[in-house]
């Protein structure tokens, strides 16, 4: 089992605490592509962060590849992130002062001084092979500003590849763009998991949804099993 | 890829920030470098002055030394000769003479042996300074119808035991006369005249202003002369015997040893005389040495005072770079931390990101602080290089004297060991003050919560 959520609830404390996550157990393994849809503030993203070793639950346990990353230190739960976990946000989040190459490349950073670290220039072939398959081969030294949406979402989706991570979270990785480049954000993402990878993806995108293999709908913090054919209904 | 790649990038990608960091960092260290270098020259230009001022002082005194060692030699000379004019302190008389004669009529007619002069000159005598075998007598100067006192005498017999001491009195050579003051007057008598006494010829050699004593009627002439005139060769009526000391107890000592010498004489004190003169010496003396330390003391008190203004002047920069130098050196880590704080700020998204990708909390540290070494290292540098030049021109400024203006100073100054360590510490302190102002900063960059930081995007 690739990720294990067992019994997992969150409160954010405050005024008026909310419950974002309530008794949440799902698992995922290797090869699938999970959706997640449900209203905004249902607690989609922090499901998102919990699973990307971000956001500590209240209760319950993570398991990931058969670790448990809240029990280790902050710094190990890093380099574990950047070695198992790929991230890929609605906004991108590319450093608007690297080229391409380099915003792929950053996630080595992650590795460096670590048993995982890999030679600098093997990581380059990698971030040049994914920039390439994503045809952003000729685009290796422009800046995020120069680019399309679409351009910088596969950028963004190189970057969580470059380290090879076991896990992709997307956090509706398509919301930004044209139904073209979304397809080929889609695309890539299956290839992925049929690669071995598993991919967890939070949208409220049906179309996004419908190339999951499986669907859960999240709704007060709770998360139930949608049926497929509901979702490509 | 690494962390240094990533802080080159940033900083390329936000120069006016890195840019306005590194301003504020070099201002501090130019502060610092410009200080250290006022305060240096300030130091050096007063040990300068002071050296110039003592060499000027002692210069002063040297040449005062000089003027009055030579004002002394004339006091002492004209003593000497005043002394010889008021009297002698010891006369060595014959035993048999009457003394009431010497007093009364001024001259004397008892005598004794020329030799005894030789013989008193070539004892061990060690309380008499010069010898003057005398003939003394009042005679009449038949061709001008006038009593007059004929003092003859050679000139001053060397002590064999010493070295040859100046003459206390001049001698007055054969077929010379030196005319007391009432006599030329009396007479018209002019330098030069010849004139006839006893049948001789003379030739007036010199006139003795007046001295209110015996001496105004008296006529010096050689003593072979007189003793041929008075028909006394040989012989003597006196020994003036010359004692610098003679005042006190070796009064004594004195008596005791002419009398051990010449058997059969007398000796006579003259203490007044002999008190005043050793009273005019020492007076002379203590008039010197005071004039000394009074142009020692003013050039003492001219160096104190010219101390103190530099001193006053010293401080006052010192004290101004008291004030200045921690203003800017707060004023600059606030501004390098307010940048900081604000490039923190701005990259809150990247560090969330980063975060995510899995930077550890010293990576994050690492990139901010990393930064702010950077600024440090550029503006350490560029703070010294400016402050160097910042001090040379500032220095003459604060400081219009000659030797602050004078060319070559800063050179100086900057190759004192004192100031290399200054130059080689600001750029530490410079970085110091860069990582620590900015430490805040990238302490609450490094603790930003990724999660929170996308849940808010």
């Amino acid at each position: 089992m690739l990720l294990r959520f067992d019994q997992v609830s969150k409160t954010y404390r405050g005024e008026n605490p909310v419950e974002a996550l309530r008794e949440v157990s799902f698992d995922i393994d290797t090869g699938m592509f999970v959706a997640i849809r449900g209203p905004s503030g249902c607690g989609k993203s922090t499901l998102l962060l919990t699973a990307g070793t971000l956001l500590a639950p209240d209760h319950g346990e993570v398991v990931i590849n058969g670790e448990r990353p809240y029990a280790m230190s902050g710094d190990a739960r890093a380099s574990f992130r950047g070695q198992q976990l790929g991230f890929v946000f609605q906004q991108f989040h590319l450093v608007p002062y690297l080229n391409l190459l380099d915003n792929v490349l950053a996630p080595t950073l992650s590795l460096a001084a670590t048993p995982a670290a890999v030679d600098p220039g093997i990581a380059r072939d990698r971030a040049l092979e994914l920039l390439q398959q994503f045809g952003l081969g000729d685009r290796v030294r422009h800046t995020p500003a120069k680019l399309s949406s679409g351009e910088r979402q596969r950028c963004a989706l190189a970057r969580a590849l470059l380290n090879r991570p076991q896990l992709l979270l997307a956090d509706e990785p398509t919301g930004n763009l044209d139904p073209e480049n979304a397809g080929l954000v889609l695309q890539a993402m299956r290839a992925f998991a049929a690669s071995g990878g598993a991919v967890l993806l939070v949208t409220h995108d049906d179309r996004a949804a419908a190339a999951a293999d499986s669907t859960f709908w999240m709704s007060d913090g709770k998360l139930r099993q949608q049926p497929h054919e509901a979702v490509q209904a | 890829m690494s962390l240094s790649h990533l802080i080159f990038r940033e900083i390329a990608h936000r120069k006016l920030s890195f840019l306005l960091s590194v301003v504020a960092v070099a201002v501090a260290a130019l502060s610092i470098v410009a200080a250290d270098l006022v305060v240096r020259r300030d130091a050096e230009v007063t040990r300068r002055i002071m050296a110039d001022k003592q060499a000027q002082t002692e210069s002063a005194i040297e040449e005062k030394i000089a003027l009055v060692a030579a004002a002394g030699a004339d006091l002492e000379d004209a003593i000497r000769k005043q002394m010889k004019g008021l009297g002698f302190n010891v006369l060595i008389l014959p035993e048999s003479q009457d003394v009431s004669e010497l007093h009364l009529q001024g001259s004397l007619s008892e005598t004794m042996p020329e030799s005894y002069t030789e013989r008193l000159a070539g004892s061990k005598i060690m309380t008499v300074n010069h010898l003057l075998p005398t003939v003394l007598k009042q005679v009449r100067w038949p061709e001008q119808d006038l009593d007059v006192v004929l003092y003859g005498t050679r000139g001053e017999v060397p002590l064999m035991h010493r070295d040859l001491k100046k003459p206390l009195l001049d001698a007055v050579a054969p077929g010379q006369m030196v005319v007391g003051h009432a006599i030329h007057q009396k007479l018209g008598l002019q330098v030069g005249q010849a004139v006839t006494f006893m049948g001789q010829e003379f030739t007036i050699s010199q006139l003795h202003p007046e001295r209110g004593s015996s001496d105004d009627v008296t006529l010096w002439i050689d003593l072979g002369q007189a003793q041929e005139l008075l028909g006394l060769q040989n012989l003597v009526h006196a020994i003036l015997a010359l004692e610098c000391e003679c005042a006190g107890d070796r009064i004594a000592q004195i008596r005791a040893e002419i009398a051990g010498i010449l058997p059969g004489t007398q000796v006579i004190e003259r203490y007044s005389q002999a008190l005043a003169r050793a009273e005019s010496r020492t007076k002379a003396k203590q008039v010197a040495e005071e004039s000394l330390a009074a142009e020692r003391l003013a050039g003492e008190e001219a160096l104190s005072r010219e101390l103190a203004s530099r001193q006053r002047l010293e401080r006052g920069h010192q004290q101004l770079a008291w004030v200045v130098l921690p203003l800017v050196l707060v004023l600059a880590a606030a501004a390098v931390g307010l940048l900081a704080y604000v490039n923190v700020r701005y990259r809150r998204e990247e560090i969330g990101v980063l975060r995510a990708l899995g930077l550890r909390t010293r990576q994050v540290l690492v990139v901010f602080l990393g930064k702010a070494v950077l600024s440090g290292i550029i503006g350490g540098i560029a703070g010294v290089l400016l402050g160097m030049a910042a001090g040379a021109l500032i220095g003459p400024i604060l400081d219009r004297s000659e030797v602050a203006l004078s060319v070559g100073l800063t050179e100086t100054i900057v190759g004192t060991p004192g100031f290399l360590v200054t130059l080689m510490l600001t750029p530490v302190l410079a970085i110091g003050l860069a990582t620590m102002a900015s430490w805040i900063a990238a302490a609450m960059a490094a603790s930003q919560d990724a999660a929170t930081i996308l849940q808010g995007e």
